[in-house]
C-alpha cells in the first residue's frame, strides 16, 4: 500500500507548551491539507484533546473535533494499547503461530483469555519493554494502516503529543532494547518496524519545544543529542512564549510606581537581555543553527490556539 | 530503615517542572536554618544559577553545607542522576561478577531504559538515609520531575515489580497446581494455555534472559522492600507537611489541583500549602501610563494582560482550594540577577510567615 501519512513528533520539557503547540498544529495542518488528521495524545493528561474542545478528553478511541473538519483526536494509554498490540502481533505472526488464521473476532476472544489471565495480567504490567513498544506501535498503526473512522480513508498527518523529555526518550530507547533483546520473532519484527519509521525523514518529523528559560533550553539540547543517539531525524526546533521585550526608557520615572511595580519593571528590563544570551548559548552548540519556527507568548485571556495556528500555518508548513 | 528510626520531620515540595519548585525549596530551608533547624534540602540536577546561588559547584551524593546559623544549619544534597540504579546493584550485590552479570542482562538495560523511577528512587533512598542518621530535624525533599509527581512514593515499588519473584517465578515456573475436581481441571487448563500462549508470543531467548536476571537479583529486592516500605510510612506520618508549588497560570494551577486530589488518594493528608510563586503585585499600579512609559507599551500591556489572567485565576483558587489545600500563600518574583543567598532567605522567611498565619503549629520540634 503506497501511503504516505505524515508523522509529527512533539517533545519538550515538562511544562514548555507541548500540548498547546501539538493543538495548533493540528489545526494548521488542518487548514492546509486534503485529507484527515489525527492528534495521538501519549500518556499525556488529555489536554491537548481539551485544547482542541473535546468534552470527553480522556477517552481512548478517536473522537472528531468539532468545528474543525477531518481532525480527530485520541489519547493512547498502557492498557488498551497493549491488547491492540498483542491482538495485532499475533495476527501478524504467520509462521510463528496458527493464530493469524482465526477470524478476528475469534483472535480478539484468545486476546481477551490470555490477557485476562491473572498471572499475565500481572506480567504485563511488571514486563520489560513491552509498555512502550506498545504506545509506539499503536502510533505506528495508525501511520501504516489507521483510517478515518467510518471511511477507507488513510491519515494524512498523525500528530503525536510526546510524553516529555526523559519519557519521550524511554519510549524511543526501549523499543530499541527490544530488537537487541529479541533478535528474531514477531516482537522483534514489530519493534523494527516501528523505529523505521520514525527514522524515516521523509515520514517523520521531530519538533522539539522550549521555552527562552535555562532549564528548558538544555533539556531541548540534550534531548536533541539523545534523538539524534537513536537515529530518529534531526530536530526541529521550536521556541515557544517568547514575551515581548521592554524598551527600556532611562526617563522614565519608576520612583512614582509602587515598591512592587518598579521591582516588576527592573525584572523586565534585565530578562530581554537574558533570554538573548540563553538564546545565542542554545543556537551556537545547535545545528540546525536557528529555531524553525518563534511563538509569542499569548495570555489566556486571548484566543491563543487561534494566533498559534496561524502562525504554525504561515511558518511552518 | 524503618518508620521508627526515623527522626526527622519531612516536607514534601511538590509541583509540575518548571514552576520553581527547586528555589522555593532552597528558600524554605534557609528560612527554616535561620529559624534555628538543622535542616538538609535534597535536590536533583539543579538549575546552575542556583547551585550558585548557594555557592555549591559540583553536584554531589554527600550532603554540603551551605549555612551555618547560631544553632540551625542548611545542608544540601544535589543528586546527580546518571548513574543511580548500576549503584544500587553494585551496592548490593557485593560479588563483582554476579552484579556484573545483571548489569549486562539484555533485559536488564530495557528496565533501566523504561523506568522514569530511577531518579526518584535514588532521591527517596538518599532520603531515608538522612532522615534516620539523627542529624536533621527537617528534611525538604524537592519531588524530582516525572509524570506523576508522587512517583517518587511509587518508584520503589514499581522497581521493585521487576524484581517479584512472586509474579515473575510462577510465571516462569512449569508446574501447574495438581487440578483436583472437574472445575478446577477445566481451570488450570485454560489458564496453562493462557500462559503458554503468551510465553509462546515472548519467545525462548526472552523467558531465558528473565530467569537468569531473576535469579541473581534477590539482594536488589530486598533493598527496593525496605524503601519502598519506608518511604510509604513517612509520608503519611501525621508530622509530615506538604506544599504544592504553582504559577499564577491556568495549566500549572490545574495541575496542583490535580495533584493536591491525588495526596488524598494516596492517603496522605491534606496538602498543608498551595504556593503561588512568581506572581505580579495582587494590585494594578495606581497609573499605569508609568509602566508604559518605562518599558514601552507592548510590554507594559502584556503585563498588564498577564495581571488580569492572575486575578481572575487567584479568586477562582480561593474559592475551591479547601478541598484540595489548607492555606494559599503568593510569593512575588524576582530578578535572576538578584539570585542570591539574601533574596531566597527573604523569600524562603515571607513563606514561612505567610504559612504560619494559616497554620499556627507547623513544626514538629520548637
Amino acid at each position: 500500500v503506497n501511503r504516505k501519512t505524515q508523522l509529527h513528533i512533539v517533545t519538550g520539557k515538562g511544562g514548555v507548551g507541548k500540548s498547546t503547540f501539538a493543538a495548533s498544529l493540528c489545526q494548521a495542518l488542518a487548514a492546509n491539507s486534503e485529507g484527515p488528521i489525527l492528534l495521538i495524545e501519549v500518556q499525556g493528561s488529555g489536554r491537548s484533546l481539551g485544547l482542541l474542545g473535546l468534552e470527553d478528553h480522556f477517552r481512548y478511541e478517536a473522537q472528531a473535533v468539532p468545528e474543525l473538519n477531518n481532525v480527530w483526536a485520541s489519547r493512547i494509554l498502557p492498557r488498551p494499547a497493549f491488547r491492540e498490540y498483542f491482538n495485532l502481533l499475533l495476527a501478524m505472526g504467520k509462521q510463528e503461530s496458527t493464530f493469524a488464521n482465526l477470524t478476528s473476532s475469534v483472535r480478539e476472544r484468545v486476546v481477551d483469555t490470555v490477557l485476562q489471565n491473572k498471572v499475565v495480567s500481572a506480567f504485563v504490567d511488571v514486563c520489560p519493554g513491552l509498555e512502550p513498544a506498545a504506545l509506539l506501535g499503536k502510533v505506528h498503526w495508525e501511520c501504516t494502516e489507521g483510517l478515518m473512522p467510518d471511511s477507507s480513508i488513510p491519515w494524512k498527518h498523525v500528530v503525536m503529543d510526546a510524553p516529555s523529555t526523559g519519557h519521550a526518550v524511554m519510549l524511543f530507547k526501549s523499543t530499541q532494547a527490544l530488537i537487541d533483546v529479541f533478535g528474531t520473532g514477531i516482537v522483534f519484527r514489530q519493534a523494527s518496524e516501528i523505529m523505521s519509521l520514525v527514522r524515516n525523514t521523509a515520514l517523520t518529523r521531530l519538533y522539539i519545544l522550549s521555552t527562552p528559560e535555562e532549564l528548558p533550553l538544555k533539556e531541548a539540547y540534550d534531548l536533541s543529542l539523545s534523538l539524534k543517539d537513536l537515529r530518529l531525524p534531526e530536530a526541529q526546533f521550536i521556541l515557544n512564549r517568547e514575551k515581548p521585550l521592554a524598551q527600556d526608557n532611562p526617563l522614565s520615572n519608576i520612583q512614582n510606581l509602587e515598591k512592587g511595580w518598579a521591582r516588576e519593571v527592573e525584572i523586565e528590563l534585565e530578562r530581554g537581555a537574558e533570554e538573548k544570551a540563553l538564546v545565542e548559548e542554545f543556537l551556537a552548540k545547535n545545528t540546525p543553527p536557528d529555531f524553525t519556527l518563534r511563538l509569542p507568548d499569548i495570555p489566556k485571556i486571548h484566543n491563543h490556539i487561534e494566533t498559534l495556528s496561524s502562525l504554525c500555518r504561515e511558518k511552518l508548513l | 530503615v524503618n518508620n521508627k528510626t526515623v527522626h526527622s520531620q519531612l516536607f514534601l515540595v511538590l509541583g509540575s517542572g518548571g514552576v520553581g519548585k527547586t528555589s522555593c525549596s532552597a528558600a524554605l530551608g534557609l528560612a527554616l536554618a535561620h529559624r534555628g533547624y538543622r535542616t538538609v534540602v535534597i535536590t536533583i540536577d539543579p538549575a546552575k544559577r542556583l547551585a550558585q546561588a548557594l555557592g555549591l559547584d559540583s553536584l554531589s551524593n554527600e550532603a554540603q553545607r551551605v549555612l551555618q546559623t547560631e544553632k540551625g544549619h542548611l545542608d544540601a544534597l544535589w543528586l546527580d542522576s546518571k548513574t543511580a540504579f548500576t549503584d544500587l546493584v553494585k551496592r548490593q550485590i557485593k560479588n563483582e561478577a554476579l552484579a556484573n552479570k545483571i548489569l549486562n542482562n539484555r533485559l536488564f538495560k530495557i528496565i533501566q531504559e523504561q523506568l522514569g523511577g530511577i531518579e526518584e528512587y535514588l532521591s527517596v533512598e538518599k532520603l531515608l538515609g538522612l532522615g534516620s542518621s539523627g542529624e536533621y530535624d527537617i528534611c525538604v525533599l524537592d519531588t524530582p520531575p516525572s509524570r506523576h509527581a508522587l512517583d517518587f512514593i511509587e518508584s520503589p515499588k514499581h522497581l521493585l515489580k521487576f524484581f517479584d519473584d512472586s509474579v515473575l517465578k510462577i510465571f516462569l515456573s512449569d508446574d501447574e497446581e495438581k487440578p483436583k475436581g472437574f472445575f478446577s481441571k477445566i481451570f488450570s487448563s485454560t489458564r496453562t494455555q493462557a500462559l503458554e500462549i503468551f510465553k509462546r508470543f515472548l519467545g525462548q531467548k526472552f523467558m531465558s534472559d528473565l530467569a537468569e536476571m531473576l535469579a541473581n537479583s534477590r539482594p536488589v529486592h530486598d533493598a527496593l522492600r525496605e524503601t519502598a516500605h519506608g518511604v510509604e510510612a513517612w509520608v503519611r506520618r501525621e508530622d509530615t507537611r506538604s506544599i504544592l508549588v504553582s504559577l499564577p497560570e491556568k495549566y500549572p494551577l490545574e495541575e496542583a489541583y490535580l495533584l493536591g486530589k491525588e495526596i488524598l488518594a494516596h492517603e496522605m493528608h491534606k496538602a498543608n500549602l498551595l504556593l503561588i510563586n512568581r506572581c505580579l503585585p495582587s494590585t494594578l499600579p495606581h497609573d499605569p501610563s508609568l509602566l508604559m512609559q518605562a518599558l514601552g507599551n507592548e510590554c507594559a500591556q502584556h503585563l498588564i494582560d498577564q495581571h488580569k489572567t492572575q486575578s481572575d485565576l487567584i479568586q477562582s483558587v480561593e474559592e475551591e482550594i479547601s478541598s484540595y489545600a489548607q492555606g494559599l500563600a503568593c510569593l512575588s518574583r524576582f530578578s535572576n540577577s538578584k539570585m542570591n543567598l539574601d533574596t531566597l532567605t527573604e523569600i524562603g522567611k515571607d513563606l514561612l510567615q505567610q504559612w504560619e498565619q494559616k497554620e499556627p503549629s507547623i513544626f514538629l520540634k520548637n
